[in-house]
Order: structure tokens, then C-alpha cells, then sequence
């Protein structure tokens, strides 16, 4: 194992490190193989047809020499097998004038049909194997009956079946076709995946739980890439621990000096002025809260759980109603989802504390929105939210109505911690206006229950 | 009943003098320590009845002398935190604190915690039985220390401050009937005490969330003119 690395390892320093190198090896490599394959063929088939055109003129000359016997008289016939004798001295040329084949339908082997076709009717072929010749390639004895009766016979050698070219033409054009671009998709497909790697990487990016650094590997322009995109990570990461870190610096300096407040006006003697300042230190104090939940949601790390949403919503609901406000709650009595129970109770308490910071009223309803989603509607009497305010609201640190907010307290962060909230549930929050002429705000949640329970409705 | 020695251990001067001034004006004895060897050097010439410790502190931190104290002696403890969470809840509880507060807090509330803890005490050391933390009935489960209720298909049934208490009370006597008087008397000084008033509201809040028909209630069963009656079987833990 340790060897393969090393050689490995050594490979890898010979191979170019840029993209633009390893393309170029790749073209060369290519390149270099169809060359090679394309070479490999061109001596193969030279080699089938030299071997060939040999043979060619061997049986060439005899057929020559047959059409010649045939036409000529027979004083002229010695004259004929000395010119054949000198230029094919191999082929063992003899010729007898009143020559008999053994057989009617003589033997002729299936190579050799082609004389007999090139010669045409009136001459009768036939051979035998030589002497000394196993086999079925070797030299055979050709005997032709001519339609004057002479026999011509030569020892020729069989030729072998035509080789069928090792790869035809249209071989390598396929081969350059399909293995060329093969190769460039792989080199692509590298390319891409390590592009798609970093897609992912930034699309994943998020404040929550470990965060994986890119490795940084592969050729160097991506090496660089990853080694910037790790730069950019950590910085953005670092912004927003020192974000998190003064937000949550401030709030919890301020919950001393709040502490001490909260315990000095316990000694103010008027009783109006008291409640007052112990409304006042409330209000900061919720203010204090809301921020440090924010900064606290990203990092959250409850676990979802299976919940009784109408049991939840209900309780949210009650605790308003108990300190006096008006909240009724219409819908399922029972309806299990799987969620963090904290950050939901977080997310409904903020849309009706909304709810009656514009409204006298908050109607709260939960149902199934389709068979994969539930929802929770939060609807005032207030005066609503004009629609092209609605979006921004849904930032943090927008109010309203800034005139409003200065009396109905609150940093602008209620609407943002309850859509984030949505959004690490994988459902959102929608804003429109509702029947009572107030805000109708909308949450839609997954409901990723198992097993619907089937109680009292 | 004598006056009950209270040990604020507080880093913030300032803090730590409000509490005392509010405690004393409400009859009790009162010493101040700003850290864990303060605190030390107090409870070794002191009779203290009940330590009001905070969260952070120089040095020591709250939860390690909570720690430290409770491997000796059993002193009331009360936990003051700027993070009232969950989390923090749990382990402060299960370091051996008796009670918790969030910062800030309203000195009533402190002074309402001290008195039922101190109750409290005095209760356990009569009856001898500490109270549970954990309680089972008709396949339902009340978790005390992290006030929550599981319904019997293991989902999570929110209630609130109140509820939980009223639940608790009823789990604690099973069986018995309790009057309205009785749950005031029984949830004074807890987290969220009822009002005589809300009794019958939180009954009929408690029966829509575990009653499988709210109107003909099987566990949370009304006694004509005397109260109310939990009736299943209660299994503690």
C-alpha cells in the first residue's frame, strides 16, 4: 500500500499541476493512441496484402498460362510451359495433352473457386494436396481439364481465406469518435465535479453545527480556488462570531444593570412610578431577550421531537390570555408534527405578541395545509401591513410603523426570529392581510409525522 | 418558626446589597459573600438556613460550589442565572440546586422561591420523603425536572407554568380530592401559582389537552361541591 503511494505520490510529480498541462498531456496521450492504433492497422493489413499480391501472381501466371494452352496449338504448348517454368519456377508448371481427371465432379477447394470462375465454362478444376503438404493451408496440386482436352497442372499455394481486415476503415474514425471525446468528458467530468463540489460547499454554507473545510486538492488553479473559498469561510465565519459575540456581550452586560434596576425600584414608594419603571425595565429586558435569541437561533441546537401542535399553540395562547389579552385559538384539538418544540413556542409567541402590538385581538389557528404540511395562521383587527412593506418586515430590525414601535417596544426582531425559525424547519413564513382587516401572518411547516394520530377531534 | 438566615453569594455589590435590603424588610436575617471563600469562611461560624447563589462568579463558579455544597451538607440552594434556559435549568438542578431564577428577577418572586423552598424543606423533613421528579399515569409522563408532559404516543403536550404546577400537584395525590383552596395552597411559591379564580380555567385547560373527551372528563374528574379528583394510577420515579 505504502509502495502504491509512493508511486503514486512520484507520478504526481512528474504529471503537470496547472489544468491547462494535464489537458494537453491528455490531448498528447489521445492523440499519440489513436496514431498508435491507427499505425498498428496500416502494418497489419500491409503485411495481409503483400502476402497476397505474391500469391496473386502466382496463380496469374498460371491462369495465363491455361488460356494460352487453350488457344494455341499444341506444337506451340512446350513454348507456353518454358516462359511459365522461367517466371514461376515454384510452381512445378507440367501439362500432358490427352490428360484425364480422376473424378467427374472433381474436389476443388473452396479457396480456389475463383479460378475456376475467372477461367469460365468448358474447363473443369480440380486439386489434390501436394506432396509432403499437411494441412489445410498448404500447397496444393491444381490440375485444369481444358475444353481441348489438354491437363494443365501447377503446385500453387492455397491461399488463405482473405484475411478480413483486423479493423476496417470505419474502425478508427468510431474509435476516434467515441474514445477522444470519452476522455475529454473525463477530464471534464473532473473539472466539474470539484466545481460542483464547491457549489455545494458555498449553497451548504451555514452558521450552523461544523462547517468542513474544501479540501484542497486537485490541479492548482482549483487548489487556489478551494484554498480562497476556505479564506472567505473562515472570515465570514469570523464576522459573525464577532457579531454574536458583541450582540451577546451587550445583552448580557445590560441584564445587570437591569437586575440592579428591577431591584432598586422595588424601594420607590409611589406605587405608580414603580409600575412604570418596572414596565419600562420589562420592555428591556424582552429587548435584551429577543436579541440573544436571535444571535441564539443560527446556533440552535434543540432536537426535533414529536409534538402536540394544538397543545402548543394553545399553551402560547393562554399565557397572553392570562395576562389579560384577548387570544382564541380555532382548529384541530390534536395534531402531531415533528419539530423543536422551543424554537416553535418562540416563533408563535412572536406572531401574536405582533399580532397585539397592532391589534386589540389575535385569532390563532393550526390545521393541515396538504398531506406533507401543516400550518399555523396568526391573524389581528389591527391595520395590517401595506404589501410592499411586508417583505422588509421580515428582515431583522425593521418596525412597522416607526412613529408606533417607539411606544410598542421591541428592536424589529420578532418577525425575522419567527421566519428563520420557519426557514431551519424547512417551511416559511407568509405575510397578506386577513378577513378581521389586521395581518393574516402564515406559517407553513412540514409536518414529518410517521403515524397521524387518530384521537378525538 | 425563627428567623431564617439567608447567604447571598453575589459578585456585584450592588446586587447582592438590594437583595439583602429587600429580604431584611421582609423579616429575615441576611449575609453577603462575594465569592466561594467568602462563602466558606460565612458557613463555618454561621447557622444559614437557605444560600442564594449566583451563576457566575469570579473565581469558583456557581455550579461547582453548588456542586461542592451538596456533597457535604443539604442547605437550600436557590440558582440566580442570566440564562434561564433550558439547559442551564437542567444541570442546575441536577447539581443539586433546589430552585432557580433567571436574571433579572423580581425581588417578590426571590422572596416567594425562599419561602416554598424553605416550606419545602420543612415538609421533607417531616414526612421524610423527598419530592419526585417523575411521574406516570395512563401511559402519559410528567418529566419534573424539565416540566414537560408526554402524551402516550411519546409527542410533546406544551403546557403552561400553571398547568405544569396544577399537574404536578394532582400527580403528587393521586387519588385524593382536592379542594380549589387546596391547589392555591399546594403551588404557593412555585413557579407560576394559580389564582383562586384560574383554578377552574387551568382544570379545563388541562382536560381539552389530556382528556380523550374534554366534556366527560376520565382523568381530571370534578367532586360535586368538595373539588377536584386525579384518578389514574401513579407510577413516580
Amino acid at each position: 500500500m505504502n509502495d502504491i503511494g509512493k508511486i503514486g505520490r512520484r507520478l504526481r510529480g512528474i504529471l503537470p499541476n496547472r489544468i491547462g498541462g494535464q489537458i494537453l498531456l491528455l490531448v498528447i496521450v489521445a492523440v499519440a493512441l489513436t496514431q498508435a492504433l491507427n499505425f498498428g492497422v496500416l502494418i497489419v493489413s500491409d503485411q495481409g496484402r503483400r502476402e497476397e499480391s505474391q500469391l496473386r501472381v502466382g496463380l496469374g501466371t498460371f491462369v495465363s498460362a491455361v488460356r494460352m494452352i487453350a488457344a494455341s496449338p499444341a506444337d506451340d504448348w512446350p513454348t507456353v510451359a518454358s516462359i511459365v517454368r522461367q517466371t514461376q519456377p515454384n510452381i512445378n508448371f507440367t501439362y500432358a495433352a490427352n490428360g484425364r481427371l480422376d473424378d467427374e465432379t472433381p474436389d476443388l477447394s473452396p479457396q480456389l473457386g475463383f479460378i475456376a470462375r475467372d477461367l469460365g465454362p468448358g474447363y473443369t478444376v480440380a486439386d489434390s494436396p501436394a506432396k509432403g503438404s499437411t494441412g489445410p493451408d498448404g500447397m496444393r496440386i491444381v490440375s485444369v481439364m481444358l475444353p481441348n482436352h489438354a491437363l494443365v497442372s501447377a503446385t500453387l499455394p492455397l491461399p488463405n481465406p482473405m484475411p478480413k481486415p483486423l479493423l476496417p476503415a470505419w474502425t478508427l474514425f468510431t474509435f476516434a469518435l467515441v474514445f477522444l471525446p470519452l476522455m475529454y468528458l473525463w477530464a471534464a467530468w473532473g473539472l466539474s465535479r470539484q466545481l460542483n463540489n464547491f457549489a455545494r460547499a458555498a449553497g451548504d454554507f451555514s452558521l450552523e453545527g461544523e462547517h468542513q473545510q474544501l479540501p484542497e486538492s486537485g490541479p492548482e488553479e482549483i487548489q487556489q480556488v478551494a484554498r480562497a473559498l476556505n479564506r472567505m469561510r473562515d472570515r465570514i465565519m469570523g464576522l459573525l462570531s464577532d457579531r454574536t459575540r458583541m450582540l451577546s456581550a451587550i445583552g448580557h452586560d445590560l441584564r445587570t444593570p437591569i437586575t440592579r434596576l428591577r431591584l432598586r425600584a422595588e424601594f420607590i414608594d409611589d406605587e405608580h412610578t414603580r409600575l412604570d419603571i418596572l414596565k419600562d425595565l420589562d420592555r428591556m429586558n424582552r429587548m435584551v431577550n429577543s436579541a440573544l435569541t436571535y444571535i441564539r437561533d443560527g446556533l440552535d441546537t434543540e432536537k426535533p421531537e414529536s409534538i402536540d401542535l394544538p397543545a402548543l399553540v394553545r399553551t402560547v395562547g393562554d399565557n397572553f390570555v392570562d395576562v389579560g389579552e384577548k387570544v382564541s385559538y380555532e382548529g384541530a384539538e390534536h395534531l402531531n408534527v415533528k419539530a423543536r418544540p422551543d424554537a416553535l413556542v418562540r416563533a408563535v409567541e412572536n406572531l401574536i405578541e405582533n399580532a397585539l402590538k397592532y391589534g386589540s385581538q389575535a385569532v390563532v389557528r393550526t390545521g393541515r395545509e396538504d398531506a406533507e404540511q401543516i400550518y399555523i395562521e396568526v391573524e389581528d383587527d389591527g391595520v395590517g401591513i401595506a404589501e410592499e412593506k411586508r417583505q422588509a418586515m421580515l428582515e431583522p430590525f425593521v418596525r412597522g410603523d416607526a412613529a408606533r414601535s417607539s411606544t410598542a417596544g421591541g428592536f424589529g426582531l420578532g418577525l425575522s426570529i419567527t421566519a428563520s425559525i420557519a426557514r431551519s424547519h424547512g417551511g416559511n413564513l407568509q405575510l397578506s392581510s386577513g378577513k378581521m382587516g389586521g395581518l393574516l401572518a402564515r406559517l407553513v411547516l412540514p409536518a414529518n409525522d410517521d403515524e397521524p394520530r387518530q384521537a378525538a377531534q | 418558626m425563627t428567623t431564617p438566615h439567608i447567604l447571598i453569594v453575589e459578585d456585584d455589590k450592588d446586587i447582592g446589597l438590594l437583595v439583602a435590603k429587600y429580604l431584611k424588610a421582609n423579616e429575615m436575617r441576611v449575609s453577603i459573600a462575594e465569592n466561594g471563600r467568602a462563602m466558606d469562611r460565612i458557613l463555618a461560624d454561621t447557622r444559614i438556613s437557605l444560600i442564594v447563589l449566583d451563576r457566575m462568579l469570579p473565581g469558583e463558579d456557581g455550579l461547582s460550589i453548588c456542586r461542592r455544597l451538596r456533597a457535604t451538607s443539604d442547605i437550600p440552594i436557590i440558582i440566580l442565572t442570566a440564562q434561564a434556559d433550558e439547559v442551564e435549568r437542567i444541570v442546575g438542578l441536577e447539581m443539586g440546586a433546589d430552585d432557580y431564577l433567571g436574571k433579572p428577577f423580581s425581588p417578590r418572586e426571590l422572596l416567594a422561591r425562599i419561602r416554598a423552598v424553605l416550606r419545602r424543606r420543612d415538609d421533607a423533613h417531616s414526612t421524610a420523603a423527598s419530592p419526585k421528579r417523575s411521574y406516570k399515569f395512563a401511559g402519559w409522563s410528567l418529566d419534573g425536572t424539565m416540566r414537560r408532559l408526554y402524551d402516550p404516543g411519546g409527542a410533546r403536550v406544551e403546557l403552561t407554568g400553571a398547568e405544569f404546577e396544577v399537574l404536578l400537584v394532582f400527580c403528587e395525590r393521586p387519588g385524593r380530592t382536592l379542594s380549589r383552596d387546596q391547589i392555591i395552597d399546594l403551588t404557593q411559591g412555585r413557579e407560576a401559582a394559580p389564582s383562586e379564580r384560574s383554578v377552574d380555567i387551568l382544570i379545563s385547560r388541562l382536560r381539552r389537552k389530556l382528556e380523550r373527551d374534554p366534556k366527560d372528563p376520565e382523568l381530571l374528574q370534578t367532586i360535586r361541591s368538595s373539588g377536584y379528583l386525579f384518578s389514574p394510577e401513579v407510577v413516580s420515579e
